[in-house]
Protein backbone atom coordinates (compact mmCIF):
# COMPACT_ATOMS: atom_id res chain seq x y z
CA UNK A 1 0.00 0.00 0.00
CA UNK A 2 1.34 3.46 -0.83
CA UNK A 3 0.45 7.04 -0.04
CA UNK A 4 -1.12 7.29 -3.50
CA UNK A 5 -4.13 5.20 -2.44
CA UNK A 6 -7.18 6.51 -0.62
CA UNK A 7 -5.99 5.08 2.70
CA UNK A 8 -2.53 6.46 1.92
CA UNK A 9 -3.93 9.98 1.63
CA UNK A 10 -5.98 9.45 4.79
CA UNK A 11 -2.85 8.24 6.58
CA UNK A 12 -0.94 11.41 5.63
CA UNK A 13 -3.68 13.67 6.94
CA UNK A 14 -4.15 11.60 10.10
CA UNK A 15 -0.39 11.51 10.73
CA UNK A 16 -0.19 15.30 10.54
CA UNK A 17 -2.97 15.62 13.12
CA UNK A 18 -1.47 12.95 15.39
CA UNK A 19 1.97 14.56 15.19
CA UNK A 20 0.51 17.95 16.06
CA UNK A 21 -1.44 16.40 18.94
CA UNK A 22 1.68 14.71 20.32
CA UNK A 23 3.48 18.05 20.47
CA UNK A 24 0.70 19.60 22.56
CA UNK A 25 1.81 19.71 26.19
CA UNK A 26 0.16 17.00 28.26
CA UNK A 27 -2.37 17.88 30.92
CA UNK A 28 -1.79 16.87 34.50
CA UNK A 29 -4.97 14.99 35.34
CA UNK A 30 -3.73 12.81 38.16
CA UNK A 31 -2.99 15.38 40.90
CA UNK A 32 -5.81 14.09 43.10
CA UNK A 33 -4.28 10.61 42.92
CA UNK A 34 -1.00 11.67 44.55
CA UNK A 35 -0.57 9.23 47.48
CA UNK A 36 -0.45 11.93 50.17
CA UNK A 37 -2.27 9.77 52.75
CA UNK A 38 0.17 6.89 52.31
CA UNK A 39 3.04 9.36 52.57
CA UNK A 40 1.65 10.84 55.83
CA UNK A 41 1.09 7.38 57.33
CA UNK A 42 4.66 6.37 56.57
CA UNK A 43 5.98 9.58 58.11
CA UNK A 44 3.88 9.00 61.25
CA UNK A 45 5.17 5.45 61.55
CA UNK A 46 8.73 6.69 61.23
CA UNK A 47 8.12 9.24 63.94
CA UNK A 48 6.55 6.60 66.24
CA UNK A 49 9.42 4.21 65.58
CA UNK A 50 11.95 6.86 66.54
CA UNK A 51 9.99 7.57 69.72
CA UNK A 52 9.81 3.94 70.92
CA UNK A 53 13.44 3.36 70.00
CA UNK A 54 14.54 6.28 72.16
CA UNK A 55 12.56 4.83 75.05
CA UNK A 56 14.14 1.42 74.53
CA UNK A 57 10.87 -0.40 73.76
CA UNK A 58 12.42 -3.01 71.53
CA UNK A 59 9.31 -5.17 70.95
CA UNK A 60 7.24 -2.18 69.90
CA UNK A 61 10.09 -0.97 67.66
CA UNK A 62 10.22 -4.37 65.92
CA UNK A 63 6.45 -4.36 65.36
CA UNK A 64 6.68 -0.88 63.86
CA UNK A 65 9.39 -2.06 61.49
CA UNK A 66 6.84 -4.43 59.94
CA UNK A 67 4.45 -1.49 59.53
CA UNK A 68 7.19 0.61 57.97
CA UNK A 69 8.03 -2.11 55.51
CA UNK A 70 4.37 -2.57 54.49
CA UNK A 71 3.66 1.15 54.24
CA UNK A 72 6.82 1.77 52.21
CA UNK A 73 5.78 -0.94 49.74
CA UNK A 74 2.31 0.58 49.49
CA UNK A 75 3.70 4.05 48.89
CA UNK A 76 6.07 2.78 46.19
CA UNK A 77 3.24 1.05 44.30
CA UNK A 78 0.97 4.10 44.59
CA UNK A 79 3.77 6.41 43.46
CA UNK A 80 4.47 4.09 40.53
CA UNK A 81 0.79 4.28 39.52
CA UNK A 82 0.92 8.06 39.85
CA UNK A 83 4.03 8.15 37.69
CA UNK A 84 2.38 6.01 35.03
CA UNK A 85 -0.45 8.53 34.78
CA UNK A 86 1.83 11.53 34.40
CA UNK A 87 1.85 12.91 30.87
CA UNK A 88 5.18 12.37 29.17
CA UNK A 89 7.47 15.35 29.47
CA UNK A 90 8.61 17.03 26.27
CA UNK A 91 12.25 16.47 27.12
CA UNK A 92 11.84 12.74 27.64
CA UNK A 93 9.63 12.52 24.63
CA UNK A 94 11.12 11.54 21.32
CA UNK A 95 8.24 11.99 19.00
CA UNK A 96 8.71 10.31 15.65
CA UNK A 97 8.48 12.23 12.38
CA UNK A 98 5.11 12.46 10.59
CA UNK A 99 6.51 10.22 7.84
CA UNK A 100 7.10 7.48 10.42
CA UNK A 101 3.51 7.81 11.64
CA UNK A 102 2.33 7.45 8.03
CA UNK A 103 4.46 4.31 7.66
CA UNK A 104 3.00 2.95 10.91
CA UNK A 105 -0.57 3.58 9.77
CA UNK A 106 0.02 1.97 6.39
CA UNK A 107 1.65 -1.09 7.95
CA UNK A 108 -1.36 -1.72 10.18
CA UNK A 109 -3.38 -3.04 7.28
CA UNK A 110 -0.97 -5.90 6.65
CA UNK A 111 -0.45 -6.68 10.33
CA UNK A 112 -4.13 -6.77 11.31
CA UNK A 113 -7.36 -8.16 9.92
CA UNK A 114 -8.41 -4.64 9.07
CA UNK A 115 -7.32 -1.06 9.76
CA UNK A 116 -9.41 2.06 9.29
CA UNK A 117 -8.83 5.76 9.73
CA UNK A 118 -11.71 8.10 10.46
CA UNK A 119 -10.61 11.73 10.12
CA UNK A 120 -13.96 13.12 11.22
CA UNK A 121 -14.02 11.07 14.39
CA UNK A 122 -10.28 11.34 14.85
CA UNK A 123 -9.73 7.61 15.24
CA UNK A 124 -7.55 4.80 14.03
CA UNK A 125 -9.12 1.37 14.48
CA UNK A 126 -7.63 -2.05 13.93
CA UNK A 127 -9.39 -5.37 14.23
CA UNK A 128 -7.63 -8.36 15.73
CA UNK A 129 -8.11 -11.90 14.56
CA UNK A 130 -10.51 -13.92 16.77
CA UNK A 131 -8.98 -14.40 20.19
CA UNK A 132 -9.19 -17.68 22.04
CA UNK A 133 -7.67 -18.12 25.48
CA UNK A 134 -7.40 -21.61 26.98
CA UNK A 135 -10.25 -22.85 24.76
CA UNK A 136 -12.46 -19.88 25.64
CA UNK A 137 -13.50 -18.24 22.38
CA UNK A 138 -13.72 -14.45 22.77
CA UNK A 139 -13.91 -13.46 19.13
CA UNK A 140 -12.25 -10.53 17.39
CA UNK A 141 -11.72 -7.14 19.02
CA UNK A 142 -11.50 -3.62 17.69
CA UNK A 143 -8.74 -1.51 19.19
CA UNK A 144 -9.71 2.12 18.63
CA UNK A 145 -7.35 5.03 19.22
CA UNK A 146 -8.70 8.59 19.55
CA UNK A 147 -5.78 10.86 18.73
CA UNK A 148 -7.38 13.92 20.34
CA UNK A 149 -7.17 12.09 23.67
CA UNK A 150 -3.40 11.56 23.43
CA UNK A 151 -1.60 13.21 26.37
CA UNK A 152 -4.97 13.89 28.03
CA UNK A 153 -6.46 10.60 29.20
CA UNK A 154 -6.75 6.96 28.16
CA UNK A 155 -6.65 7.38 24.40
CA UNK A 156 -7.94 3.98 23.32
CA UNK A 157 -10.68 1.42 23.86
CA UNK A 158 -10.90 -2.30 23.26
CA UNK A 159 -14.26 -3.22 21.80
CA UNK A 160 -15.47 -6.80 21.44
CA UNK A 161 -17.07 -7.35 18.01
CA UNK A 162 -19.11 -10.32 19.20
CA UNK A 163 -19.00 -9.96 22.99
CA UNK A 164 -18.72 -13.23 24.90
CA UNK A 165 -19.45 -11.92 28.36
CA UNK A 166 -19.07 -14.00 31.50
CA UNK A 167 -22.30 -14.85 33.27
CA UNK A 168 -21.44 -12.83 36.35
CA UNK A 169 -20.30 -9.51 34.85
CA UNK A 170 -21.77 -7.81 31.79
CA UNK A 171 -19.05 -5.17 31.70
CA UNK A 172 -16.31 -7.73 31.02
CA UNK A 173 -15.56 -8.98 27.49
CA UNK A 174 -12.09 -10.42 28.07
CA UNK A 175 -10.35 -11.55 31.28
CA UNK A 176 -8.41 -8.26 31.17
CA UNK A 177 -10.98 -5.90 29.61
CA UNK A 178 -13.74 -4.19 31.55
CA UNK A 179 -15.93 -1.37 30.22
CA UNK A 180 -13.80 -1.41 27.05
CA UNK A 181 -10.66 -0.61 29.07
CA UNK A 182 -7.71 -2.95 28.93
CA UNK A 183 -5.99 -3.52 32.24
CA UNK A 184 -2.52 -3.27 30.76
CA UNK A 185 -0.43 -4.94 33.47
CA UNK A 186 3.06 -5.55 32.08
CA UNK A 187 2.14 -3.66 28.90
CA UNK A 188 1.48 -0.37 30.73
CA UNK A 189 4.92 1.18 30.36
CA UNK A 190 5.70 0.09 26.79
CA UNK A 191 2.21 1.22 25.69
CA UNK A 192 2.74 4.58 27.36
CA UNK A 193 6.15 4.96 25.72
CA UNK A 194 4.84 3.93 22.29
CA UNK A 195 1.93 6.37 22.42
CA UNK A 196 4.06 9.23 23.79
CA UNK A 197 6.51 8.81 20.93
CA UNK A 198 3.88 8.28 18.25
CA UNK A 199 4.94 4.70 17.54
CA UNK A 200 1.42 3.62 16.66
CA UNK A 201 2.43 0.33 15.04
CA UNK A 202 4.12 -0.76 18.27
CA UNK A 203 1.18 0.46 20.32
CA UNK A 204 -1.36 -1.66 18.42
CA UNK A 205 0.97 -4.66 18.50
CA UNK A 206 1.38 -4.36 22.28
CA UNK A 207 -2.38 -4.19 22.84
CA UNK A 208 -2.99 -7.20 20.59
CA UNK A 209 -0.33 -9.33 22.30
CA UNK A 210 -1.79 -8.43 25.70
CA UNK A 211 -5.23 -9.49 24.48
CA UNK A 212 -3.74 -12.77 23.32
CA UNK A 213 -2.36 -13.53 26.78
CA UNK A 214 -4.17 -14.78 29.85
CA UNK A 215 -2.79 -13.87 33.24
CA UNK A 216 -4.57 -16.30 35.56
CA UNK A 217 -3.33 -14.52 38.67
CA UNK A 218 -5.13 -11.26 37.96
CA UNK A 219 -8.18 -11.38 35.68
CA UNK A 220 -11.47 -9.51 36.09
CA UNK A 221 -13.16 -12.89 35.71
CA UNK A 222 -11.31 -16.19 35.69
CA UNK A 223 -11.66 -18.30 32.56
CA UNK A 224 -12.68 -21.24 34.76
CA UNK A 225 -15.60 -19.13 36.05
CA UNK A 226 -16.58 -17.58 32.70
CA UNK A 227 -19.74 -19.65 32.32
CA UNK A 228 -20.51 -19.51 36.01
CA UNK A 229 -19.15 -21.75 38.68
CA UNK A 230 -19.36 -25.50 38.23
CA UNK A 231 -20.43 -27.91 40.93
CA UNK A 232 -17.51 -30.28 41.54
CA UNK A 233 -19.83 -33.22 41.99
CA UNK A 234 -22.38 -32.97 39.16
CA UNK A 235 -20.77 -30.29 36.96
CA UNK A 236 -23.88 -28.10 37.00
CA UNK A 237 -23.16 -24.44 36.22
CA UNK A 238 -24.19 -21.96 38.92
CA UNK A 239 -24.24 -18.20 39.20
CA UNK A 240 -21.19 -17.09 41.17
CA UNK A 241 -23.30 -15.25 43.75
CA UNK A 242 -25.52 -18.23 44.48
CA UNK A 243 -22.83 -20.89 44.51
CA UNK A 244 -22.20 -22.76 47.71
CA UNK A 245 -19.03 -24.45 48.77
CA UNK A 246 -18.12 -27.48 50.81
CA UNK A 247 -17.45 -26.50 54.41
CA UNK A 248 -14.63 -29.01 54.57
CA UNK A 249 -12.70 -28.76 51.28
CA UNK A 250 -13.99 -25.36 50.00
CA UNK A 251 -14.78 -26.76 46.53
CA UNK A 252 -17.86 -25.32 44.78
CA UNK A 253 -20.90 -27.50 45.22
CA UNK A 254 -24.56 -27.04 44.30
CA UNK A 255 -27.39 -27.35 46.81
CA UNK A 256 -28.45 -30.71 45.34
CA UNK A 257 -25.03 -32.20 45.93
CA UNK A 258 -24.31 -30.79 49.36
CA UNK A 259 -25.05 -32.96 52.36
CA UNK A 260 -25.88 -31.72 55.83
CA UNK A 261 -23.85 -33.20 58.63
CA UNK A 262 -26.04 -33.06 61.70
CA UNK A 263 -23.11 -33.73 63.97
CA UNK A 264 -21.14 -30.57 63.18
CA UNK A 265 -23.81 -28.46 61.39
CA UNK A 266 -21.76 -28.24 58.17
CA UNK A 267 -22.71 -28.71 54.51
CA UNK A 268 -20.24 -30.88 52.65
CA UNK A 269 -19.67 -32.27 49.14
CA UNK A 270 -19.91 -35.95 48.17
CA UNK A 271 -16.16 -36.39 48.49
CA UNK A 272 -16.20 -35.25 52.10
CA UNK A 273 -19.28 -37.29 53.03
CA UNK A 274 -19.38 -40.76 54.55
CA UNK A 275 -22.07 -43.03 55.93
CA UNK A 276 -22.35 -44.35 59.44
CA UNK A 277 -22.22 -48.16 59.21
CA UNK A 278 -24.72 -48.48 62.01
CA UNK A 279 -27.48 -45.88 61.50
CA UNK A 280 -26.73 -45.44 57.76
CA UNK A 281 -27.06 -41.65 58.03
CA UNK A 282 -24.72 -39.33 56.12
CA UNK A 283 -22.07 -37.40 58.04
CA UNK A 284 -18.97 -35.49 57.05
CA UNK A 285 -15.77 -37.56 57.13
CA UNK A 286 -14.47 -35.65 60.13
CA UNK A 287 -17.47 -36.72 62.23
CA UNK A 288 -17.08 -40.44 61.54
CA UNK A 289 -14.76 -42.52 63.66
CA UNK A 290 -13.27 -45.89 62.88
CA UNK A 291 -14.63 -48.41 65.32
CA UNK A 292 -11.41 -50.28 66.05
CA UNK A 293 -12.43 -53.88 66.61
CA UNK A 294 -15.13 -53.96 63.89
CA UNK A 295 -13.24 -51.68 61.44
CA UNK A 296 -16.45 -49.77 60.66
CA UNK A 297 -17.00 -46.04 60.39
CA UNK A 298 -19.46 -44.89 62.99
CA UNK A 299 -21.00 -41.57 63.94
CA UNK A 300 -20.47 -40.28 67.44
CA UNK A 301 -23.92 -41.35 68.65
CA UNK A 302 -23.61 -44.92 67.36
CA UNK A 303 -20.06 -45.15 68.68
CA UNK A 304 -21.23 -44.10 72.14
CA UNK A 305 -24.22 -46.45 71.91
CA UNK A 306 -21.87 -49.29 70.99
CA UNK A 307 -19.63 -48.47 73.92
CA UNK A 308 -22.63 -48.46 76.26
CA UNK A 309 -23.84 -51.80 74.86
CA UNK A 310 -20.37 -53.22 75.40
CA UNK A 311 -20.45 -51.92 78.96
CA UNK A 312 -23.88 -53.50 79.50
CA UNK A 313 -22.64 -56.77 78.03
CA UNK A 314 -19.56 -56.67 80.27
CA UNK A 315 -21.74 -55.94 83.28
CA UNK A 316 -24.10 -58.82 82.31
CA UNK A 317 -21.19 -61.23 81.88
CA UNK A 318 -19.73 -60.10 85.20
CA UNK A 319 -23.08 -60.55 86.94
CA UNK A 320 -23.54 -64.02 85.41
CA UNK A 321 -20.05 -65.03 86.49
CA UNK A 322 -20.73 -63.70 89.95
CA UNK A 323 -23.98 -65.61 90.05
CA UNK A 324 -22.16 -68.77 88.97
CA UNK A 325 -19.61 -68.29 91.71
CA UNK A 326 -22.40 -67.76 94.20
CA UNK A 327 -24.33 -70.71 92.89
CA UNK A 328 -21.18 -72.85 92.97
CA UNK A 329 -20.43 -71.77 96.48
CA UNK A 330 -24.02 -72.53 97.43
CA UNK A 331 -23.85 -75.89 95.71
CA UNK A 332 -20.56 -76.67 97.34
CA UNK A 333 -21.90 -75.59 100.67
CA UNK A 334 -24.95 -77.75 100.16
CA UNK B 1 25.93 1.63 10.36
CA UNK B 2 22.97 2.80 12.42
CA UNK B 3 19.57 1.22 12.95
CA UNK B 4 16.55 2.15 15.05
CA UNK B 5 16.18 -0.53 17.70
CA UNK B 6 12.86 -0.78 19.54
CA UNK B 7 12.52 -3.08 22.53
CA UNK B 8 8.87 -3.35 23.53
CA UNK B 9 9.48 -5.49 26.60
CA UNK B 10 10.05 -4.04 30.06
CA UNK B 11 9.45 -0.31 30.02
CA UNK B 12 9.71 -0.10 26.23
CA UNK B 13 12.16 2.12 24.45
CA UNK B 14 13.35 3.10 20.99
CA UNK B 15 17.00 3.92 20.40
CA UNK B 16 19.23 4.61 17.47
CA UNK B 17 22.17 2.23 17.82
CA UNK B 18 25.34 1.50 15.92
CA UNK B 19 25.77 -2.05 14.66
CA UNK B 20 28.32 -3.87 12.55
CA UNK B 21 27.83 -4.10 8.80
CA UNK B 22 26.28 -7.37 7.71
CA UNK B 23 24.59 -7.97 11.07
CA UNK B 24 21.68 -10.42 10.85
CA UNK B 25 18.42 -10.32 12.75
CA UNK B 26 19.48 -13.45 14.65
CA UNK B 27 22.75 -11.90 15.81
CA UNK B 28 21.07 -8.68 16.87
CA UNK B 29 18.55 -10.70 18.88
CA UNK B 30 21.30 -12.70 20.56
CA UNK B 31 23.19 -9.52 21.42
CA UNK B 32 20.22 -7.63 22.82
CA UNK B 33 17.76 -10.14 24.21
CA UNK B 34 17.66 -13.19 26.40
CA UNK B 35 15.21 -16.02 25.81
CA UNK B 36 13.96 -17.65 22.64
CA UNK B 37 13.25 -15.72 19.41
CA UNK B 38 9.96 -17.66 19.14
CA UNK B 39 8.71 -15.76 22.20
CA UNK B 40 8.96 -12.45 20.33
CA UNK B 41 7.51 -10.77 17.28
CA UNK B 42 10.47 -9.43 15.38
CA UNK B 43 9.70 -6.86 12.72
CA UNK B 44 12.12 -5.12 10.39
CA UNK B 45 10.62 -1.97 8.90
CA UNK B 46 7.27 -3.19 10.27
CA UNK B 47 7.42 -6.45 8.30
CA UNK B 48 8.04 -9.97 9.62
CA UNK B 49 11.71 -10.83 9.25
CA UNK B 50 13.65 -14.05 8.86
CA UNK B 51 16.50 -14.84 11.22
CA UNK B 52 19.04 -14.63 8.40
CA UNK B 53 17.90 -11.25 7.12
CA UNK B 54 20.85 -8.88 6.91
CA UNK B 55 20.14 -5.48 8.39
CA UNK B 56 20.61 -2.34 6.36
CA UNK B 57 21.51 1.22 7.30
CA UNK B 58 18.46 2.99 8.77
CA UNK B 59 16.42 -0.16 9.36
CA UNK B 60 13.77 -0.07 12.03
CA UNK B 61 13.88 -3.24 14.14
CA UNK B 62 11.20 -3.85 16.75
CA UNK B 63 11.07 -6.73 19.20
CA UNK B 64 7.76 -7.33 20.98
CA UNK B 65 6.97 -10.19 23.38
CA UNK B 66 4.27 -12.51 22.06
CA UNK B 67 2.88 -12.92 25.57
CA UNK B 68 2.28 -9.83 27.67
CA UNK B 69 0.38 -10.29 30.89
CA UNK B 70 -2.46 -7.91 31.48
CA UNK B 71 -3.77 -7.48 34.99
CA UNK B 72 -6.87 -6.52 36.89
Amino acid sequence: MTTQTEIGRLAIRAAAKIHERLHTPGRLNCVDRFPGTAWDRLRNSLWRHRKVEVRGWQTAANALLYDLDYQTGLLISQLQRFRNELPSSGRANRIVAPSQIVADLLALETEFESATIDLKEGTVTVQTEPIELESLWLGPFDVRLWWERLNVRRAYEVIAIDPQRPSKDDSVTHPHVQDRLLCEGDAALPIKAALAEGRLFDFFLLVRQTLQTYNSSSPYVRISEWDGIHCKDCGWSMEADGAGSCDRCDENVCSECSTYCRSCDRYVCHGCTGECAECESAFCDACLTLDDPAQRLLCKTCLEKGANTDDDDDQGRFAAAADAVCLGQTAAAA
Amino acid sequence: MHILYINNSGSGFADRIEVADGLTVRTLFEQKMSGKPADYLIRVNRQPASADQVLQEGDRVSITPTKIEGAH
